[in-house]
């Protein structure tokens, strides 16, 4: 039925209707994937390097100044309490990035236990394991979020939880798949009729293949962890004033706009922005690749 | 076990395949059995989740009722609100709330310090107004822009559009609600910052509608981009497809093309992740109720959380999910609808 | 179910009443108003894209009462001619040379010059009807079969036909008419009620016919209208070709299947990169491709077998396989054929025992302790058998460099061994450039990918070969190639086991040929007869 799936590789050649040949798709080219990694290492030098070069004291505040309009002396600006937005910005990138990273990988590791768990026991833990992450699912990530900053209060750990226990169903989902497929698809069957044993098929073949799409896994975790720890800080359940993630700052923005500070709103959404584009740029495709 | 490699079901199977219009409405009902007998055993177990966290919550609930009265109050005083918040068990707190709910009593809020039953019921209509009208807004949208998008793929349009759709996926939507807020009313004064009326107005259709716009076009922009980007490449593989090809070289018109041969095929995978996507768009919708004081049942979501009045949280939490999962089941069964070949029984 | 019986009963008995020209065989000219004949005559058909050049200075004549077949391995072109004469060429290709229809009413239309729009008002699917590569595919899944010939029908009743070239029927727009038209493709009328999923793919290629047919158009372009398809539905559809061709139309087939253009073709065109090769009657072009039956091996009936006694498979609770016995003896080449998803990859999984049984066992000679299968048999032992699966994208693990792909297993086998001389030997005799093990798999051809496969499976050195459906999805000239190699590792005394729907090749290569049978208690296997090699053309008057 299909017409000849596994035509040449060769230039395209095999005529198609006219005007569809190469559709515009919403995905990185390898030049994009470029910019992104190269503003990613730019954005993280950033949250590392300033500071460390510009050592101000956090806590200090300077109402006398006010809010100040981007200049050359404050790059971002000043926030309603006179504190530069360019170190502010770093210092909220910085705890950002941490709690999100260290969310992600909590998440990726909960996720290949229990999807490790459910498929080599399988039975009823299998169904059960399953069950539990079709519920989780179903739930918005955001309200068990709320929920869990409700009760706990907001703290990194309380972020860094909260992103594990909510987004660990994908990677359970993965693993779960992959580990099963080896008895099914092609391949791992090609495998078997080669002689490889089953140790020598999960070390040349499954855990390879597993640890590339884990790594992807976290990497397009992290921004969506990001935007977690910003979002629930932003409603005030996250992260305590005194720890100036991208979140706090978003909210003392979003509070500063009504007096015309817009820059106080404008540095961190777009340090937010960016780190979120460029992650997920820099993976753009990738999840294609891996899952041939 | 045997694993099993022909994938094709024998000819057989395939012609008696074919069903009735009767047995797939039958089986469609069963869908909708199954989703609402899987939906209790979650609300149950999301309901005992917020009581037994709340337990465990190191702050003090008499405290947080009594805000910055608690200095004030004497011991007395403080055991009597204690009293009145019940110093239980939560599981006994819990099984309470249960036993109450189907009668309407969900308890008592003590941030709104009103019958939950009765918040619910007057926040909840305006959510449901809220994401309805939102996500029409970006179906329509993600519609147009998806197939202008398409027909032209080397157009400025569908490449300003690509790139533009995937820049706004990355922005969160309280950003979304944000910047429309410092644009379209703080900085042109075109349209209300927040809430359902003006200070003091009536609850008319004029002011409703007025202050309806903004929150509704931040939760169509922060839906839009998966949305279009999802039906953009269905679109796009779909006019690719042998079956549109040959319905053009059947001499069937372009509109009639588009509108029966394109469309329904791209809707089917958009159509199948909907289900997936529902949670986060009423996480998205609410964000955009805090964002504009709009007020919803999301609204109220985080104020109970702020506050820590479980019995709220619980209702809320509870309630939004079950949106989140009726929304589910409406895509699925759009799904059916559509595309003959989904198997009501396998969703 | 029971009306549309109903129907069709009611509507064969007034059929006489309109020209039903498909499946009777009318012929032109018994009826003054029936179908408008048209010639189309292609000269000089040259188009290049990009620095390609996919035809070169093609001329057909296409006549009416005729079928024409333009016949070629795949990336030979032929499918761009069907692209030029309908105006689906991508952007940007240069074309060159002349494509003129003409009608017997004297109207002339040039087709490569036509607009784009006057094309899809006046010529598509009513002076040339095009059933597009795929043929499974040519239905859009969200709609029965009979709401595309419905819709076809209400394109009559928009605005009248441009080019005089209308049928009778037109206007008559009415379900009668499209039962009898399937009728006459031999279409039950209850397929019309049916999604595109719930039928076959012998059956959607007819259906995707009889929907280029709806307005009787005098030119029927067909291309690759047997692709996939079993040698049955391939037999069924190259009938109903050559009875609409009966029927006074013209018929363009593009098709890389030699059988196909044998029975329905009048004249053949080969086509091979981009330029005609030869052309003239099927029995002058085709001389050279009668398959060559290699003379039949004689194998000792003790020499050593991969033998399956009763082996019976269920999935869930339906039987798959009947209780099967099948042996296949060592320098021997037994064919395995049968309809699709009938349970032929099954039992050649069973062989390879890569699954166990449900039922029965697979014995092997000098196979230790009891019968086991998949990871539970030693490595050694399971690479006495080797098991090459149909999709080679699927087989092989797509991270790696072909080469590492290739030579794994053999090195695992045997640390020792100089497997890299011994892969490059394999990959000389498969016709695989070395130079391309050093890609990874998404940047070879399947072809190539499947050589490479091959070669994976005979470093092994098996003495049994399972080769599922392995030529399948292949051009012909890789197919051959393959086919050559497994000859010769029979001849040099290894046992293989071939799967495939492709009878003409089993034919040729194999010493005997199975047949699969679906069965109610799971298929059953029984030897293949003798083909049928009538032709299904008619002369034309």
């Amino acid at each position: 039925m299909r017409s000849d799936p596994y035509a040449p590789a060769r230039p395209a050649i095999r005529p198609r209707p006219v005007g569809v040949i190469t559709a515009a798709r919403p995905r990185a080219l390898p030049a994009g994937r470029v910019v992104a990694a190269a503003g990613l290492v730019v954005l993280v030098l950033y949250a590392l390097l300033v500071p460390v070069l510009v050592p101000v004291d956090l806590d200090r505040v300077d109402y006398a100044t006010g809010p100040t309009p981007p200049s050359l002396a404050h790059p971002f600006g000043t926030d309603l309490a006179g504190r530069d937005l360019l170190v502010r910005g770093a210092h909220g990138l910085r705890v950002s990035l941490v709690a999100a990273l260290a969310g992600a990988t909590g998440a990726v590791v909960l996720g290949c236990l229990v999807g490790a768990a459910c498929a080599l026991v399988g039975g009823r833990l299998d169904r059960w394991g399953m069950r539990v992450v079709d519920g989780v699912n179903a739930v918005p990530h955001l309200l068990l979020g709320i929920v869990v900053a409700a009760a706990l209060r907001g703290s990194l750990l309380t972020i860094v939880l909260v992103v594990a226990a909510t987004h660990w169903t994908q990677t359970a989902r993965l693993v779960r798949a992959e580990l099963l497929a080896l008895g099914t698809r092609d391949f791992y069957r090609a495998a078997v009729s080669l002689g490889l044993t089953r140790r020598q098929v999960l070390r040349h073949h499954a855990a390879p293949r597993l640890a590339a799409q884990l790594a992807v896994a976290l990497g397009l975790l992290v921004p969506h962890a990001v935007w977690h720890e910003s979002t629930l800080t932003f409603l005030g359940l996250g992260l305590p004033p005194h720890q100036p993630s991208l979140g706090a700052l978003l909210d003392l923005g979003q509070q500063a706009l009504l007096s015309g500070a817009w820059w106080t709103l404008a540095a961190p959404a777009g340090l937010l922005v960016a780190v979120t584009l460029c992650l997920a740029g820099c993976l753009a495709g990738r999840t294609e690749d891996h899952h041939g | 076990m045997t694993t099993l490699q022909d994938a094709a079901p024998p000819p057989g199977a395939r012609t008696t395949g074919s069903r009735t219009t009767g047995s797939r409405a039958s089986a469609a009902l069963r869908l909708a059995g199954r989703r609402l007998a899987w939906a209790l055993p979650l609300v149950v177990v999301i309901s005992l989740a917020v009581f037994a966290l709340a337990a465990v919550s190191p702050t003090d609930a008499a405290a947080s009722f009594l805000g910055a009265r608690d200095e004030f109050a004497g011991a007395a005083a403080r055991q009597g609100v204690e009293g009145l918040l019940g110093d239980r068990h939560w599981l006994a707190s819990w099984w309470e709330w249960v036993v109450g709910a189907p009668g309407g009593d969900l308890g008592w809020s003590t941030s709104v310090r009103a019958d939950v039953g009765a918040v619910v019921a007057a926040r909840l209509p305006w959510t449901l107004l809220l994401m309805v009208l939102g996500l029409a807004l970006a179906a329509v949208l993600g519609v147009v822009l998806a197939l202008v998008a398409a027909l032209r793929p080397h157009g400025v349009l569908a490449r300003v559009l690509a790139g533009g759709l995937w820049a706004l996926s990355a922005v969160p939507s309280f950003l979304v609600a944000t910047t429309l807020m410092a644009v379209l009313s703080l900085g042109l004064g075109w349209l209300p910052a927040g809430g359902l009326t003006d200070p003091g107005a009536p609850v008319t259709a004029a002011q409703v509608g007025r202050h309806l716009v903004l929150p509704v076009l931040a939760v169509a922009l922060s839906q839009l981009p998966w949305i279009a980007l999802h039906l953009h490449r269905a679109t796009t593989d779909q006019l690719r497809t042998t079956s549109t090809e040959a319905a053009r070289l059947r001499g069937v018109p372009e509109r009639r093309v588009l509108a029966r041969h394109v469309l329904p095929g791209a809707a089917v995978p958009t159509l199948a992740i909907a289900g997936a996507r529902l949670p986060e768009v009423v996480a998205g919708s609410v964000l955009v109720e805090q964002v504009f004081g709009w007020p919803g049942l999301g609204q109220g979501l985080v104020q109970a959380a702020l506050a820590q009045d479980f019995a709220l949280l619980a209702a809320a939490t509870v309630l939004l999910t079950g949106v989140a999962l009726l929304g589910g089941l409406l895509a699925d069964l759009a799904l059916v609808r559509i595309d003959p070949r989904t198997d009501p029984d396998a969703l | 179910m029971a009306d549309t019986t109903t129907t069709a009963t009611t509507t064969a008995g007034t059929a006489p009443r309109t020209g039903r020209g498909t499946g009777s065989g009318s012929g032109p000219g018994t009826d003054p108003h029936a179908h408008a004949a048209a010639t189309v005559r292609v000269r000089g058909l040259t188009i290049a894209h990009g620095d390609a050049v996919v035809l070169d200075g093609v001329d057909l004549d296409l006549v009416p009462g005729t079928v024409h077949a333009v016949l070629g391995t795949s990336g030979a072109g032929k499918s761009t001619v069907v692209a030029a004469l309908t105006g689906t060429l991508p952007r940007g290709t240069r074309v060159e040379g002349s494509a003129v229809l003409e009608t017997t009413d004297g109207t002339r239309v040039d087709l490569l010059g036509a607009p784009r729009r006057a094309r899809r008002r006046g010529l598509a699917g009513r002076v040339v009807g095009t059933a597009p590569q795929g043929a499974g595919g040519a239905f859009t899944p969200t709609m029965t079969v009979g709401a595309h010939l419905r819709e076809v029908q209400r394109v009559a009743g928009r605005g009248r036909p441009r080019l005089g070239a209308a049928h009778p029927h037109l206007g008559a727009a009415s379900r009668r008419q499209l039962v009898e038209l399937a009728h006459a493709a031999g279409a039950e009328p209850g397929w019309l009620e049916r999604y595109p999923h719930q039928l076959s793919g012998g059956q959607l290629s007819r259906l995707g016919l009889v929907a280029a047919m709806v307005h009787h158009p005098p030119v029927l372009l067909a291309d690759e209208p047997t692709a996939g398809l079993d040698a049955e539905a391939t037999r069924t559809v190259g009938a109903l070709l050559a009875a609409y061709a009966a029927a006074g139309h013209t018929v363009l087939v593009i098709t890389h299947d030699v059988a196909l253009a044998r029975q329905t073709a009048h004249l053949v065109t080969r086509v091979a990169r981009g330029r005609v090769v030869a052309q003239g009657a099927p029995a002058d072009v085709l001389v050279d491709d009668a398959p060559v039956a290699r003379p039949a091996r004689s194998v000792a009936a003790d020499a050593p077998a991969l033998v399956a006694r009763a082996v019976a498979a269920v999935r869930g609770d339906r039987p798959v396989l009947a209780p099967t016995d099948l042996a296949v003896r060592r320098g021997e080449v037994v064919g395995l054929t049968g309809p699709s998803g009938v349970g032929k990859s099954t039992l050649a999984a069973l062989l390879a025992r890569l699954d166990p049984p449900d039922g029965g066992q697979v014995v092997l000679a000098g196979a230790p302790g009891p019968e086991r299968a998949g990871f539970d048999l030693p490595p050694a032992e399971r690479r006495r058998v080797a098991w090459v699966s149909q999709h080679p994208h699927l087989a092989v693990d797509p991270r790696l460099p072909l080469r590492r792909t290739v030579e794994l297993p053999a090195r695992l086998a045997d640390p020792g061994a100089d497997v890299t001389a011994l892969v490059t030997g394999l990959a000389g005799r498969l016709g695989l450039d070395p130079a391309l093990l050093d890609r990874r798999p998404h940047e070879v051809s399947g072809g190539e990918l499947q050589r490479a496969c091959v070669v994976r499976a005979l470093a092994l050195a098996p003495e049994f070969l399972v080769l599922d459906e392995v030529t399948s999805m292949l051009d012909a000239a890789t197919a051959a190639d393959i086919l050559d190699v497994v000859a010769d590792e029979a001849a040099a005394g290894a046992g293989v086991l071939l799967v495939s729907h492709d009878v003409a090749s089993l034919r040729a290569v194999c010493d005997r040929v199975l047949k699969l049978h679906p069965g109610a208690g799971g298929a059953v296997l029984r030897p293949l007869p003798d083909a049928d090699p009538t032709p299904l053309r008619k002369d034309p008057a």
